[in-house]
């Protein structure tokens, strides 16, 4: 949560100037989304489903 | 060191070194192997048994199998089989001569002419090789041969003293080879012992190859001729556009005709700006981030500009060379149209105005390809391994679709943004529950679409839900309502804003 809201009070700071402004611009979203992509490699890689290799 | 200068640069050093590296490769087949290598496959799943029980040992008469009732004689092999046996696509065809001889003084010791070929397709990670009988021969003979698909690369095994006990395999493993085969050809694959090493026995195959066919050519030919359609579109088009110029200026009492098309080439830059002036980059529009937009609509002074663009093929003159950046700069910051044909996720909307539908069109362009590659793969590719599916791992160009349709979904979703979240056709703000339904109804429309191509022949009861139309469902669903919902975030403005009242 603090950190979400640290996100979202640095952002407009960044957000018009500066190397990464495109990415800035979405930060959240890049966030939310690498999390869901994380999260479904991790259960693709690390679940241990009973009589399944993992992968 | 001038004497090992001058050694390096002797023939006789490099012919020495290629010596010495033909040694290396060829007399190193299997790393750290003692020939033969005992291979134990352990639990291996009943119908594979089966398989490979019939394949490597249902055909050979041998002391292990001499009892078995379903064993039969290897087929007689027959020069002609070899020559004249009809080749598909992607079929090649492969025998052996079986040269290979052991003393018996090897562990275990192997009964001679019992040397089998095993094989499996290279691309099936660590699958298990089924004995072919077309490979198999006898002391100093042919075998029959076989048709071997050229599609992946092959993997052969040359084993012998097999045994299946349960779930486990186990054999002697002489040595393995790797080829690619080609179309349409005839390979021998001629088996010796290799050079004695503290190795032990192990095979060596050197191949005789009668050449096949290059699969390639239809392929290059193809692409031959859409480049060359490619070119004929572009020069056509720039003599079109030469010719209305001509016409103008014939009307205008200007120059000659053949210096207009002169001035016209020199003037390149100016010509495609002039031309492509609608096509510009929607840069300021995805930077400018003013979803809520301050500027009401259409700006005058930039639509004058992009009439003199549109004008500029006419006018001719370096002229808008430099207001196109200009149209560039206005133009396309302002998003807030309003116009209904933008709230199409598939056009983009990047419309200067209400009136002209604008799109990208490199995106379109990468659509088309997209589309194209994808109408080929459903209808064969052509028979190509790489414009098919990977069978299980691997990528391919056939895989590659989805994933560009996807990303293609999630660019247009930034783009049309505006128009979602843009005034509608009252000048107000829409609710937070008319964009709810905008979204909802584009994914369930899709999900229906996709339930209906996916499943075309089947009951309710083997109704398959998931698919391709229904993955684009889901995820459309999901990132637009968050993109949405982030954007109202990152406006830092209260999300009553959002009006669920309404």
């Amino acid at each position: 949560m603090i950190q979400v809201a640290l996100i979202i009070w640095l952002v407009p700071k960044f957000k018009t100037t500066g190397m990464f402004a495109d990415i800035l611009d979405n930060i959240l979203e890049w966030v939310i989304v690498l999390g869901l992509i994380a999260a479904q490699l991790a259960l693709t890689f690390a679940l241990k489903v009973p009589g399944c290799p993992t992968g | 060191m001038r004497a090992v200068a001058t050694l390096l640069r002797s023939d006789r050093a490099l012919s020495a070194v290629f010596a010495l590296l033909l040694v290396f490769t060829l007399g190193t087949p299997v790393a750290n192997g003692q020939y033969p290598e005992v291979v134990t496959i352990d639990s291996v799943h009943p119908s594979a048994i089966a398989l490979f029980y019939q394949s490597c040992l249902g055909f050979i008469p041998q002391q292990d199998v001499s009892s078995e009732p379903g064993a039969q004689s290897p087929p007689s092999p027959k020069l002609e089989d070899y020559l004249s046996t009809e080749l598909g696509v992607d079929e090649s065809m492969v025998r052996i001569f079986n040269n290979f001889t052991t003393d018996g003084s090897t562990t275990p010791p192997a009964p001679p002419g019992y040397l089998r070929v095993a094989f499996y397709a290279a691309v099936c990670t660590d699958c298990l090789p089924l004995c072919l009988p077309g490979l198999y021969a006898a002391q100093n003979m042919y075998s029959a041969g076989t048709r071997l698909t050229t599609k992946y690369g092959s993997h052969f095994e040359f084993v012998s003293n097999v045994t299946v006990v349960g779930s486990t395999i186990r054999y002697s493993r002489w040595g393995t080879f790797y080829y690619d085969l080609e179309e349409h050809g005839r390979y021998t694959l001629n088996v010796t012992n290799l050079i004695r090493s503290v190795n032990g026995d192990g095979v060596f195959v050197s191949v005789d190859v009668r050449p096949g066919d290059s699969i390639y050519i239809p392929l290059l030919i193809a692409g031959g001729v859409l480049l060359g359609l490619a070119v004929l579109y572009t020069v056509a088009r720039y003599l079109h556009e030469a010719m209305i110029a001509d016409s103008a200026d014939r009307h205008a009492g200007g120059e000659s005709p053949s210096a207009r098309l002169l001035s016209y080439a020199a003037d390149d830059d100016a010509a495609v700006m002039g031309a492509r002036g609608r096509g510009m980059s929607p840069r300021a529009s995805f930077l400018g981030s003013n979803i809520h937009g301050s500027s009401g609509g259409f700006d005058k002074s930039s639509a004058a500009v992009s009439r003199r663009v549109r004008a500029g093929i006419v006018d001719g003159g370096a002229e808008h060379e430099q207001l196109a950046p200009e149209l560039q700069e206005h133009g396309w910051s302002d998003s807030n149209g309003g116009d209904k044909a933008r709230q199409d996720v598939g056009s983009i909307g990047l419309g200067i105005g209400a009136k002209v539908k604008e799109r990208l069109r490199s995106l379109d362009t990468f659509r088309g390809i997209a589309l194209s590659i994808m109408i080929f793969v459903n209808y064969g590719g052509g028979g190509y391994v790489f414009f098919d599916h990977s069978t299980w791992n691997g990528l391919t160009v056939a895989d590659l679709v989805f994933p560009w349709f996807i990303w293609m979904m999630g660019v247009s979703m930034a783009l049309s943004m505006s128009s979602f979240l843009g005034r509608g056709d009252d000048g107000r703000k829409p609710s937070c529950l008319a964009v709810l339904y905008k979204i909802f109804r584009r994914a369930a429309i899709l999900f229906m679409l996709g339930l209906m191509v996916s499943n075309n022949n089947s009951t309710l009861g083997d109704l398959r839900i998931p698919g391709v139309l229904q993955r684009f469902a889901i995820s459309f669903a999901s990132v637009r309502r968050l993109h949405v919902y982030l954007t109202f975030v990152r406006s830092r403005q209260p999300i009553g804003v959002f009006r669920l009242s309404e």
